[in-house]
């Protein structure tokens, strides 16, 4: 219990004590009060009951939402508790959105359509993470097909899928890379050789030359083939 | 006691330089007993192009060369003349007190310094089209990749991390150390959950144990 104390993650804290010592104690968050949440299977229903008259812009999980699922849900859920504790927001609803999903997957809950559309409207800054313009905009556009189905897994894998972070990443590199590439190249014409009036003088010296032998070769061998002939 | 003078190393250089000179010598003596009137027309049709070769200080002599090869036009179908014909001294002397063959010659040799007068600002100004068409090809694509990918493409590695560390400085978050990719932090959860079909728990967060 003093660890619980001492522990600034969320999901402990003295919330965690409170219901790890009252195991039939409903959650106490006023959000969900009326739907008396008292078992770890009805905490995303409860939520998604009200999904549709709360205010969107409130986040459905906080410290005692996340104290109650530490104390009822017996799963490993570290990943996603440390993920809550990150100071991003971005990383916050990430975790959120995953610790949701998993909890929805683990409990065999129905589809969320209520819970997945208030947490699906929170997304932004999640997707924003992001690199890539257009990767945001696919994510914007199949967010609404996803979310009307009402699984939270899938809006998690749709947001945070870890083939597209990667690729993204990567591809990300890749175009910083292009972008100085072009831009040292850019600056070598701008003030490099190119840019020079005595070089591009000489260089067109040597053109003038190269055409007067040339065409000097061409004509000597025209006249001997034509002496010949 | 007087010290000795030291011997001076025999410079290769110079002796090879000056037997050139001898071999030189001895081929120009040479093609002018074997063929002198060629060497007449040579000589003072090519006039123009030793000028050239004197006057110009240009690292390469491409003065030299441009003249030099268009006067040779000038005078190539003369000696071709004299070494199918009449290969004589009278012959080349006819030929060279012939003004025609003269304003033949050293107009070829006026074309070819024409040419090197208006043939280098042509080269330039063709050059720097191509290097501004290459400048705005390679802007164009920078402004693709920042629209694409925003401002934080072009700012250096260094000076985004630096960043992030002021960032996380400010917000006093219990976090020990800057994150260097602004990625890190974006994606705690180990694994993503699967499709949520109970029947294939493979990548659900948390399912360590």
């Amino acid at each position: 219990m003093k660890g619980y104390l001492q522990s600034k993650i969320p999901g402990n804290g003295i919330e965690r004590c409170l219901y790890e010592f009252a195991s039939t104690l409903p959650c106490l968050i006023p959000l969900i009060a009326e739907e008396l949440v008292i078992h770890i299977e009805d905490l995303l229903p409860g939520l998604d009951n009200v999904a549709n008259n709360v205010d969107k812009k409130l986040k459905p999980l906080d410290r005692h939402i996340a104290a109650f699922i530490t104390a009822r849900f017996r799963e490993n859920i570290d990943p996603h508790l440390a993920a809550l504790a990150e100071p991003k927001e971005s990383s916050f609803l990430i975790g959120m959105l995953s610790l949701f999903a998993y909890m929805q997957w683990k409990l065999n809950n129905e589809d969320l359509y209520g819970l997945s559309s208030w947490v699906g409207s929170l997304l932004a800054p999640a997707i924003n993470t992001y690199y890539s313009r257009s990767t945001r905009r696919e994510i914007e556009d199949e967010l609404p097909r996803v979310i009307r189905t009402g699984r939270l897994p899938e809006l998690f894998e749709l947001v945070d899928n870890a083939e597209n972070r990667r690729e993204d990443t990567e591809q990300y590199a890749v175009a910083r890379f292009e972008y100085a590439k072009a831009e040292d190249e850019i600056q070598e014409i701008e003030t490099g050789d190119m840019s020079d009036p005595e070089t591009t003088a000489a260089a067109g010296a040597k053109v003038a030359a190269m055409t007067s032998v040339v065409i000097s070769m061409c004509f000597v061998a025209v006249m001997i083939v034509a002496e010949v002939w | 006691m007087a010290r000795a003078p030291a011997k001076q190393a025999p410079v290769k250089g110079n002796f090879k330089k000056n037997q050139m000179t001898l071999w030189l010598s001895v081929a120009f003596v040479t093609v002018i007993i074997m063929s002198l009137p060629t060497v007449l027309i040579v000589v003072f049709g090519l006039l123009p192009t030793f000028v050239a070769y004197v006057i110009d200080r240009a690292k390469g002599k491409p003065a030299a060369y441009c003249v030099g090869g268009i006067n040779i036009c000038g005078v190539f179908p003369y000696m071709l003349q004299l070494w199918t014909g009449d290969n004589s001294m009278n012959a080349a002397i006819n030929i060279m007190t012939d003004v025609f063959v003269l304003a033949v010659m050293y107009g070829a040799a006026a074309f070819g310094w024409m040419i090197y007068q208006s043939l280098p600002p042509i080269v330039t100004t063709f050059m720097t089209v191509i290097a501004q068409h290459r400048v705005s090809t390679l802007r164009a694509q920078q402004r693709e990749l920042v629209d694409e990918w925003g401002k934080d493409v072009s700012t250096p590695q260094e000076i985004l991390d630096l960043g992030e560390g002021i960032e996380l400085v400010d917000e006093s978050a219990p976090i020990e150390e800057p994150d260097p990719e602004p990625q890190a932090a974006a994606q705690p959860a180990p694994e993503p959950p699967n499709a949520g079909t109970a029947e294939t728990p493979g990548t659900v967060p948390g399912e360590a144990t």
